[in-house]
């Protein structure tokens, strides 16, 4: 009885702080074009809040707001290696980004553009890069954080991912992840979902 | 009687200060159990208003809680890049665009139109109202319509009219507000958000729409 009233004041509390711990959810396009996936380039992520892609902004980056920016694609390439090391090769970072320098739409990071600047590059140029590098597949990704107090009410954070085959430029899987809560992180959740059901 | 008639001005100004909110969101499905786009373009939104911020604000809103509800939003300079190629500089244009042209312009399955309705933020001391109203419709490659969902937010603030004070200190905090939100680019960020987050509410999901969620939303469909 005791037991049943703790775990009782537990789910009210869980409940009562808006917290709420949304699963990661995977989707497979092409089970068998996926499992032919050894190699993957890991694009720059689409920034949703900022309308622009990641760019590596090291602690060069003068400024208030670009100084300690977090590059989330080479954060997630980085943990990517480790967790799913075993099963693919990532490319990506430093690699990725001078490839699509040289298509043009991304320019990367420019110290006289300022704070605020953005970047981008098109589906189209993401596929070419892939075929530049010789990979099997790209995947891309996009990032958002609740950036006021009543989007962080329903989500602090999310990622998207799609992997996307080099050769015929379709979608094979795809994986999301979101969290309104502080436990884990949603690259870690997303990690997770891609070891277990990716084909 | 001169007594009377003030007290029922008082009671009458004290019963209008005050704030008060109203928020909500519909949604409308063309298809049911419809595959949702892998990738999304969020395209230029169409601005209704008289605010030149709002485009910006309400599709970077959308495009965040896109992500949220497990969509993969493109949006960057690249993309605004291809549409000015084809001729699009303006969200008020993207209707008369075929949507076989922008997909294949963009490399997407999926086109998000956003037409921000309200963006106001209005202050003559004594009343105040930040008010955001929006919609935005996915469609897929070939236009054909998947869902489309309205959102509003208002916040609206009285002060007692009898309170001259009072008057002149909301007046005056309400324009300095709007002049450094405007100045760093979080002009009626919050309202955007907060509509952003009304309409995710009633936004079918992908992969697919958690099964309490679908039944929310259809529960609010219009009965034929």
């Amino acid at each position: 009885m005791k037991r049943t009233v703790r775990a009782g004041l537990v789910l009210t509390a869980i409940l009562g702080t808006g917290c709420a711990v949304v699963p990661a959810r995977f989707a497979v396009r092409d089970a068998a074009g996926a499992k032919a996936v050894k190699r993957i380039a890991i694009m720059p992520f689409f920034l949703a809040n900022q309308l622009s892609v990641d760019m590596d902004a090291p602690d060069k980056a003068p400024g208030l707001f670009s100084a300690g920016r977090v590059n989330y694609s080479r954060m997630f390439g980085a943990t990517a290696e480790k967790v799913l090391g075993g099963r693919f090769t990532f490319v990506y970072g430093a690699m990725v980004e001078k490839e699509l320098m040289q298509l043009g739409h991304y320019t990367g990071y420019v110290p006289e553009a300022g704070a605020g600047q953005r970047t981008g590059f098109t589906i189209q140029d993401a596929v070419q890069v892939g075929k530049a590098l010789g990979v099997d597949a790209i995947l891309i990704g996009a990032y958002a954080f609740g950036e006021t107090q009543q989007m962080r009410a329903y989500f602090n954070e999310a990622i998207s991912l799609r992997l996307i085959d080099v050769n015929t430029g379709k979608v094979l899987w795809g994986v999301t992840s979101r969290q309104s809560d502080n436990g884990g992180t949603v690259m870690q959740k997303a990690l997770d979902k891609i070891l277990k059901e990716a084909p | 009687m001169r007594g009377v008639r003030s007290i029922a001005l008082v009671l009458l100004a004290a019963a209008a200060a005050g704030g008060c909110s109203t928020a909500g969101g519909k949604a409308r499905l063309y298809t049911e159990n419809a595959v949702m786009p892998d990738m999304v373009a969020v395209l230029l939104p169409s601005n209704s208003s008289n605010d030149l911020a709002a485009p910006d604000t309400m599709r970077k809103c959308v495009a965040a809680t896109m992500v949220a509800l497990g969509y993969l939003p493109v949006v960057s300079t690249a993309q605004e890049e291809q549409l000015r190629l084809i001729g699009v500089t303006d969200g008020g244009q993207m209707k008369a665009i075929k949507p076989e042209a922008l997909s294949g312009a963009l490399g997407t399955d999926g086109l998000l139109y956003t037409d921000v309705e309200t963006f106001s933020n209005i202050n003559i001391g004594v009343y105040k109202s930040r008010h955001v109203v929006g919609t935005i419709l996915l469609s897929d490659a070939k236009g054909n319509k998947l869902w489309n969902v309205w959102g509003e937010v208002a916040n609206r603030k009285v002060t007692n009219p009898l309170d001259t004070d009072a008057i002149a200190r909301s007046f005056v905090e309400g324009m300095a507000e709007k002049w450094v939100q405007k100045l760093l680019k979080i002009h009626l960020l919050e309202e955007a958000g907060q509509t952003a987050i009304e309409m995710s509410k009633k936004t079918p999901e992908w992969p697919d729409t958690p099964a309490a969620k679908a039944t929310a939303i259809r529960r609010d469909l219009p009965k034929n």
